[in-house]
């Protein structure tokens, strides 16, 4: 055991619990978000500090402060009638009976007795609580001011759709890059990343440092790099595993409908998108893009489309039309491409070079997921029709950034991004939404996600919106607000037991890519030295 | 000396406070001096007790200074303080503890750990009347 911290003086379960610190300890080793345990009479609890204040027994005390200068007053008045206080949330707890430590550690329901012990959380505390690093368990990071590893159970984290959070710069990138890394390793679900800013396939930037390796480097048989933009591509010397064309005819009305506020276009125009393909037939935008106004002109009196509704919709689809990877014929089937490497288990990475503006990011994102994932509808449905398991396709986790412009609440209803985050697991497909602006997504589609994981955010909307529906929101609130502005996440939700504050592991030496790499090998090392001994038992 | 009586002055005329006995024997045996003392603790068989025993001393009882060694066991614990808190004497009660600690003190051979935890006591005792602690904390050194 750790030296005691405190006592609990008051608690409830609503409010928390009130340690009264030992007069030995430093109020300022206490920081927001560590973990302590409260050995209660029946079983422990344990909890996050989320709050640290100062207290005294006489509030004259305060008006006429004791001459500090005397070293002998100031020792006798420390932790007796001025004393330092925490606010601890209790998150969990274990029995003491032998079922309940079977059980594991379970939501909590109650709150400690009066005067129960509170030490600060051991290793082993949190091994018991978040399990060590296995074959379905990752190291993600270290608690904070802790050495102990935490892991995430990425079995359970890719059954839902999560979120990744954080103001710009502080460390967004970094973290999906490394539960990237850990779902290629440790789960079987493959990833179809939109890279939108280049940074996950080849190499990625690092303020203030050299580039850093991107997945393919490191996991040359298991990532695929697509791009839009080969010249980009070949300037920044990635080998790329096939480039992506879009034909004019895949792109459909429901395609505009997303880009209306991107594109400037009135709801009028969009209606007109929707009329110009059901006259025209599958190569509408071809049509509208290539024949003159002379010749569309019979087919907008028939569709009683007014001319000015036109011009504004030619004017944005001629936005879309110079983007250099919308071709008017391709020469191979992109979606098919991406299934045949996602049903190999190779992750694809779609880099889009020089095409960073929004619109193309929505559109290609968009279009290419919504047929993804009608595929995988289609396969589900077969594999639930034949009652057969082994025929259902992969998991698959689609990462997307800049997730509000997907969807927030005008949008989300028509994204296909809406309909998976809504629609969970049915079809074995769930998103990892990495965004900056969480105040900008649906509710609906927020409160869906399974895991959040959150840096520093400073804007109250964002925060709240992050952190709707959770239990002890106000107390996280405080701890989320005082994340140090990199390389510090609070993680919370379906795949953890409880919400925790960690600095993510290191990513970036020599030495981390090495250790990246041994996770996956050596828990296949284990397995088979498990086979071997089974093989003779 | 008799009660009512008030001891005059004397000595004027001689060099050194001894040469007033020497000159006047009698004083020795006139003047005495008494003093109060409040019970604090008891002995009971081998253990000690900090609060007041069931019956008052005796009479006519053989009145000792404790050993250091008695007063080192018996400041083991401070539930004294408590009594000489609340006691009413002619003296300011403040004043008492503060001797009666310093006195302690000189036992230890780390005094000022002593008056530190003694300290730490009082202001747990007088947790509401922090005036009151700040006069006895400042007498204690």
């Amino acid at each position: 055991m750790t030296d005691q911290l405190g006592i609990v003086t008051s608690a409830s379960l609503e409010r928390g619990v009130e340690v009264r610190l030992d007069s030995p300890v430093s109020v300022e080793d206490m920081v927001v978000g560590r973990y302590v345990t409260i050995e209660g009479q029946k079983r422990r609890f344990f909890g996050m500090i989320t709050d640290v204040s100062l207290g005294v027994t006489d509030e004259r005390l305060k008006i006429s402060p004791p001459d500090i200068a005397d070293p002998f007053i100031k020792e006798v008045l420390t932790g007796t009638s001025t004393f330092g206080a925490i606010h601890v949330t209790p998150m969990l707890t274990i029995g003491g009976d032998a079922e309940s430590i079977l059980e594991g550690p379970q939501p909590v329901k109650t709150i400690p007795a009066h005067f129960s012990a509170v030490n600060l959380a051991t290793e082993s505390d949190m091994e018991l609580v978040f399990g060590k690093e296995d074959k379905e368990r990752f190291h993600i990071g270290n608690p904070l001011d802790m050495e102990t590893r935490l892991c995430l159970n990425l079995e359970e984290f890719v059954k839902r759709s999560n979120g990744i959070f954080g103001k710009s710069g502080t460390g967004k990138t970094f973290l999906t890059r490394i539960l990237l890394i850990g779902m290629l390793q440790k789960s079987k679900a493959v990833n179809l990343i939109f890279d939108m800013h280049s940074e996950y396939g080849w190499a990625g930037t690092h303020e203030g440092g050299p580039p850093v390796k991107g997945l393919k480097q490191l996991f040359a048989d298991r990532v695929a790099v697509f791009t839009l933009d080969e010249e980009s591509s070949r300037r920044r010397k990635v080998s790329t595993d096939f480039t992506v064309r879009i034909g004019y005819d895949e792109i459909t009305p429901e395609d505009i409908s997303i880009l209306r506020s991107t594109l400037n276009l009135t709801e009028l125009a969009v209606e007109a998108a929707y009329q110009l393909r059901k006259s025209l037939g599958k190569s509408w935008l071809r049509q509208v893009l290539e024949l003159s106004d002379e010749e569309i002109e019979g087919q907008l009196k028939d569709a009683s489309i007014h001319e000015s509704t036109f011009q504004s919709l030619k004017r944005g689809l001629g936005t879309i039309g110079r983007l250099g990877f919308v071709v008017p014929q391709t020469p191979e089937d992109t979606v098919k491409r991406i299934l045949d490497y996602l049903a190999r288990g190779i992750n694809v990475v779609l880099e889009f070079g020089r095409y960073r503006e929004i619109s193309a990011y929505l559109l290609v994102a968009n279009m290419l997921s919504r047929r993804i994932y009608a595929r995988y509808q289609q396969q589900m449905e077969e594999a639930v029709a034949a009652d057969n398991d082994a025929i259902k396709p992969r998991p698959l986790v689609i990462t997307i950034e800049e997730a509000h412009k997907f969807l927030n609440p005008e949008v989300s209803g028509k994204t296909i991004f809406g309909t998976i985050a809504r629609e969970m697991r049915k079809y074995n497909v769930s998103l990892l939404v990495i965004d900056q602006r969480p105040s900008g997504i649906d509710e609906e589609v927020m409160s869906q996600m399974g895991t959040k994981i959150t840096c520093l955010l400073d804007n109250e909307r964002d925060i709240d919106s992050v952190l709707a529906g959770v239990s002890g929101k106000s107390e996280l609130k405080t701890v989320l607000a005082r994340l140090a502005p990199k390389q510090q996440a609070l993680i919370f939700g379906h795949a953890v037991p409880m919400p925790v504050a960690f600095q993510p592991r290191e990513y970036g030496s020599a030495q981390s890519y090495k250790d990246f790499i041994s996770a996956g090998q050596s828990s296949t090392a284990e397995q088979v030295e498990k086979d071997i001994e089974e093989l003779w038992e | 000396m008799e009660p009512g009586r008030r001891p005059i002055a004397r000595g004027k005329d001689e060099a050194t406070e001894e040469a007033i006995y020497q000159s006047s024997p009698q004083l020795t045996k006139l003047l005495r001096s008494e003093f109060t003392a409040v019970v604090v603790g008891h002995k009971d068989g081998d253990s000690l007790r900090h609060y007041l025993p069931p019956n008052p001393a005796r009479i006519h009882s053989f009145v000792y200074l404790c050993a250091p060694e008695e007063v080192r066991k018996f400041s083991q614990s401070f539930g004294f303080l408590n009594i000489l808190i609340n006691t009413s004497l002619p003296v300011p009660a403040d004043e008492l503890i503060a001797a009666a600690l310093r006195q302690m003190s000189q036992a230890y051979e780390d005094s000022r750990a002593f008056l530190v935890a003694a300290g730490k006591e009082l202001a747990a005792l007088l947790s509401g009347q922090y005036d009151r602690l700040k006069s006895i904390l400042g007498r204690l050194q």
